[in-house]
């Protein structure tokens, strides 16, 4: 292997002394200062900017720079008769190959390198993701490897350098075209498959955003190998006769054929065990692409459960590209869990019936869910994965909601009036019960009366009691059964309406009444609230003004980025807090300073909790809002149950983590446009025009000095 | 230095080269002639490594050119058909880099002696695209010698040049002889017997006789062809004449003048000066014709040897 350093730096002197490569490298300059400056002047106080921004699009461009630089490497030996020399000296092909390859790559790392520029830019101007701009780097430095490798096969077939150029760039731009398989191809293997096979596939869904998968770095090595083979077996060829296309060594066309068969046969193999060992580096400075300790002890309790648990997802070709950000993510979880969890996608156009069985909403949803003992979907505890912007958390949400399935039981209490919980019309709560059944907590009617009058209790197994609808203060009896409940650390969900009947529900006289606010410090005041500024529409349509900062309950609530996360509560109770409680309480929600009412309540809900006994009190003035017509309208009725529920049981406590999103937040640019007028003329003009300027200044000592044409 | 026993090459189903054998001794200067397509290049790209034998056995320098192919390549220097040039490097540049690939210890010295060699010194620094095409020969010439290979391989190294280069590099190839086994080849006869020790003539792939220049001459032509013109004497008069006079073999029209054939091993020019004098004619031209190979094979070997050349 003597020979490779010799061809390299051979290759590397010409690349330094021909004034074309300078124009290739200034051009190469002018084409990334533009991208840079355009996506610089598009961030400044608008978007952050994207590190990887250069490199996604020299992903493109290399189409076109590639082949300039590796047309000439042996298509001009073939024509300049120079072939014949090289393959009698005492060097391998192997050498002359790899040598030249050597070159090409060497002298595109240097015109990496010159960009690097512009991320020193960016650090001295924003503080930007380096780790991203790291691995986008790297991905493009072999992307582009891979490239220089598909020129110099090229330039080995055939002696005509504008043949090899025209060549290349046309399967280049299949490859680089392929990525969007998915949007020609319907059938979705066909399309992941293409999407495999082709260059951006394995830069554009990883390292661009700052994941660095073994895999990725196996395709492009295995395409540098395979092309570098074919190469040599065509420089081979040379020694059979013939060259370019005509007749080149018939006879050792079985040979090249059988030899890349089996180096593509290897080279798919190492990629397949790499792909499923999922070895990646996570560069992201949020470490997106990693599971965090939340998400780890989340698989923990999978592995404790030791049950198997299946990702499904549903992505039609078009959404191939969401396919592979989900299971970058996704493929994690099977590798924590030793494969308990396992994933598995279907194209939603083609298993209709197993669509229409998870009842796919949109195109690249997940599912999670337990695998029965045959190994199929158990469908009774499928769960959906929200379609936000973090798939680590929503997964794991998914997941611990699959593992709490049936964990908990909330019990209505439906004895003192005529409710029906599965009433399906705008009165009916069965809206509220089947959320709470898709998210594997079971609900049963309780009635306290009965239960009193049969000497029983309210069966353990139930985490949490709702009181709504109720028309008239419960027995003794009842009254009982509640508070021995409540005193054993029970939780409650108390709604109470203004009630004009002749004995209201925790009314002044009822006896519940006084025994909240004796063991908890809340209670209902005779009072309805009218409120002249938070309303909608009417002074007694109260919309929340005010939300607790003393509870999670209402963290979601009044979210300003969302003008629908207001609850609305119609003809409402004010709720009495004692400042000084026995336990722990605080507001939940209270209307505006421009409320008035009967008394001078302001409060429409409150909580207590009773850290001794465990014993946790919710109390409304109003239970129409979580009716089947009320609870999404707005949104915010429905997130103040749904929150109200979770604080009461703990269900979905034991996953708080920050939010990761699939896009990261970088810093917008704060620059000045005359700091953006030197960036884009010292980027765009100085350094380029350098470059062309030391080419003519080689032009001119090499021809200049010595020119003797003839 | 050169040993080639029956070595054979075929292309698909043409057959390049059946059956070649021959010998190049240390100090000998081998001419390789033959038409085109008669397997000189061939040989040469067997002997090279360029291209392996599909029979027989070739070594260089005591190397085995297919089993010992690295030192075999290490010690020939070779000119190809095409004189290969890099044409943005410098002279020196590109010598240098050849001596590198061969494995010269000190490859820019050993360089600058090879141009020296080639009276190529003093351009040295400039581009090769900026050579006359001579001197891109010379320069062809000294990047094969660069190395101070044992065996310098030479493919018609006059061709496409200048008469007066063309001299200069024959002159080279025959000092060349005085240090170095050289094999080149040609299909001028003149120019093999002016430069050559010994001679092989290659026909359709096959060996159609090898000995020094003079025993071809005698073997294969048998005598001089020259073309003649004469003032005075009608032309079937003169034709009649030109066939009986001593030492001719045979005289036909040729144009202007006449071609005439001489006897094996005989000088007819005087006789025939002798004889048109004495008929009153006069002899205003008569000149020796180079006879390139392909005359040869036309009106000695015959039509059998032509059919498939």
């Amino acid at each position: 292997m003597r020979g490779i350093g010799i061809v390299f730096r051979r290759e590397m002197a010409a690349y330094f002394t021909s004034p074309i490569a300078y124009l290739i490298a200034a051009a190469f300059l002018l084409v990334t200062a533009l991208i840079f400056n355009t996506n610089l002047t598009l961030s400044v106080t608008q978007n952050p900017v994207n590190v990887a921004e250069v490199p996604n699009a020299l992903a493109f461009f290399m189409i076109f720079f590639g082949p300039v630089l590796t047309m000439r490497l042996l298509a001009e030996e073939a024509r300049e008769g120079t072939m014949e020399l090289l393959l009698t000296a005492p060097v391998s092909e192997w050498a002359i190959v790899v040598g030249k390859f050597f070159g090409a790559w060497a002298y595109y790392s240097l015109l990496l390198l010159l960009t690097l520029v512009y991320q020193v830019i960016l650090i001295l101007a924003t503080s930007p993701e380096v780790g991203q701009a790291v691995s986008a780097y790297i991905g493009i430095w072999l992307y582009g490897g891979a490239v220089l490798a598909i020129g110099l096969l090229f330039s080995a077939l055939t002696d005509s350098q504008a043949l090899a150029a025209f060549l290349s760039i046309a399967v280049l731009t299949l490859l680089y075209l392929g990525e969007a398989a998915g949007q020609i191809v319907a059938n979705l293997d066909l399309a992941a498959l293409i999407r495999t096979l082709t260059l951006p596939g394995h830069y554009v869904g990883s390292f661009a955003v700052g994941l660095v998968r073994f895999e990725d770095i196996v395709f492009f090595s295995g395409v540098i190998v395979i092309m570098l083979y074919g190469a040599l077996r065509a420089l081979e060829s040379h020694r059979t006769g013939g060259l370019g296309f005509k007749a080149r060594g018939l006879r050792s066309l079985g040979g090249t054929v059988t030899g890349l068969a089996v180096l593509i046969v290897m080279v798919g193999g190492v990629y397949v065990a790499s792909a499923n060992a999922a070895i990646t580096l996570d560069m992201t400075e949020s470490r997106q692409y990693s599971l965090s300790s939340e998400t780890v002890a989340v698989l923990n309790r999978v592995e404790q459960a030791n049950r198997e648990i299946r990702i499904t997802g549903f992505y039609s070709a078009e959404t191939i590209g969401y396919r592979q950000l989900d299971d970058a993510i996704a493929r994690l979880y099977e590798a924590e869990t030793d494969g308990l969890i396992t994933r598995e996608y279907h194209d939603p156009t083609e298993n209709v019936t197993l669509a229409e069985q998870f009842n796919v909403q949109i195109d690249g949803e997940l599912f999670v869910s337990y695998l029965d003992e045959a190994g199929r979907v158990d469908f009774s505890t499928v769960r959906r994965v929200n379609a936000e912007n973090s798939q680590e958390r929503n997964l794991s949400n998914a997941i611990l909601r699959l593992l709490d399935i049936n964990r908990f039981q909330i019990g209505f209490e439906v004895g003192s009036s005529n409710l029906d919980p599965e009433d399906t019309s705008d009165r009916g709560i069965s809206g509220v019960l089947n959320g709470l059944e898709a998210n594997g907590i079971t609900t049963r009617a309780i009635n306290l009366n009965q239960l009193g009058a049969t000497g029983l209790d309210v069966p353990t197994e139930v985490t949490a009691l709702v009181l709504t609808e109720m028309r008239e203060p419960l027995s003794d009896l009842g009254l009982r059964v509640f508070q021995r409940y409540l005193d054993r650390g029970g939780r409650a969900f108390i709604l109470a309406d203004a009630d004009f009947g002749a004995t209201p529900f925790l009314s002044a006289s009822d006896p519940l009444n006084n025994y909240l606010w004796e063991a908890f410090g809340i209670r209902m005041a005779d009072a309805v609230i009218i409120d002249g500024l938070s309303n909608a529409g009417s002074e007694l349509d109260i919309l929340s003004y005010a939300t607790s900062d003393g509870s999670t309950i209402t963290d979601r609530i009044n979210n300003p980025e969302n003008m629908s996360s207001q609850a609305l509560f119609r003809i409402t109770r004010a709720v009495e807090i004692n400042p000084d409680p026995p336990v722990q309480n605080g507001m939940v929600i209270a209307t505006s300073p421009q409320s008035y009412g009967e008394t001078n309540f302001e409060n429409v809900a409150a909580w207590a909790n009773n850290t001794t006994t465990g014993a946790r009190v919710i109390l409304i003035g109003d239970s129409n809002f979580i009716t089947n017509g009320l609870v999404q309208n707005p949104q915010g009725n429905g997130i103040l149950f749904t929150d109200g529920i979770t604080w009461l049981t703990g269900f979905g406590e034991s996953l708080v983590f920050a939010p990761q999103a699939r896009t990261t937040n970088i810093p917008t640019v704060f620059l000045s446009t005359q700091a953006l007028d030197t960036i884009a003329l010292v980027t765009v003009v100085i350094l380029p025009g350098l470059v062309v300027a030391f080419g003519l200044g080689v032009r001119w000592l090499r021809f200049g000095a010595t020119t003797n044409w003839q | 230095m050169i040993e080639v026993e029956n070595l054979s090459r075929a292309y698909g189903n043409a057959t390049a080269l059946d059956g070649v054998s021959f010998r190049a001794e240390p100090g000998e200067v081998v001419g390789l002639l033959g038409p085109n397509g008669a397997g000189k290049t061939t040989t040469m790209r067997i002997l090279t490594g360029f291209m392996p034998p599909s029979g027989g056995r070739a070594r260089v320098a005591g190397h085995d050119v297919v089993r010992d192919s690295m030192a075999a390549r290490a010690s020939v220097g070779y000119l190809p058909e095409r004189t290969p040039i890099y044409p943005d490097m410098t002279v020196e540049g590109c010598v240098t880099f050849w001596a590198e690939l061969r494995g010269v210890k000190r490859p820019r010295d050993a360089a600058r002696e090879a141009l020296a060699a080639v009276d190529l010194s003093d351009r040295r620094q400039s581009l090769v695209r900026n050579l006359s095409k001579g001197m891109r020969q010379r320069l062809g010439l000294a990047q094969a010698l660069v190395h101070n290979p044992p065996v310098v391989i030479l493919d018609e190294p006059t061709i496409g040049i200048d008469p007066a280069q063309v001299i200069e590099v024959r002159q080279t190839v025959k000092d060349l002889g005085k240090g170095h086994t050289v094999l080149f080849s040609t299909h001028i006869l003149t120019e093999a017997e002016q430069v050559c020790d010994r001679v092989v003539i290659l026909n359709q792939g096959k060996v159609a006789a090898h000995g020094t220049p003079e025993q071809l001459r005698k073997k294969l032509f048998g005598g001089d062809r020259l073309h003649v013109q004469i003032n005075g004497i009608k032309g079937d008069a003169a034709l009649k004449l030109l066939r009986e006079a001593t030492g001719v073999a045979a005289a036909e029209a040729d144009g202007t003048g006449f071609l005439v054939r001489a006897k094996p091993g005989v000088d007819p020019r005087t006789h025939i000066a002798g004889a048109v004098q004495r008929a009153g004619g006069l002899v205003v031209e008569m000149r020796p014709i180079d006879l390139t190979l392909e005359d040869i094979f036309l009106n000695l070997v015959g039509a059998d040897s032509k059919g498939g050349g």
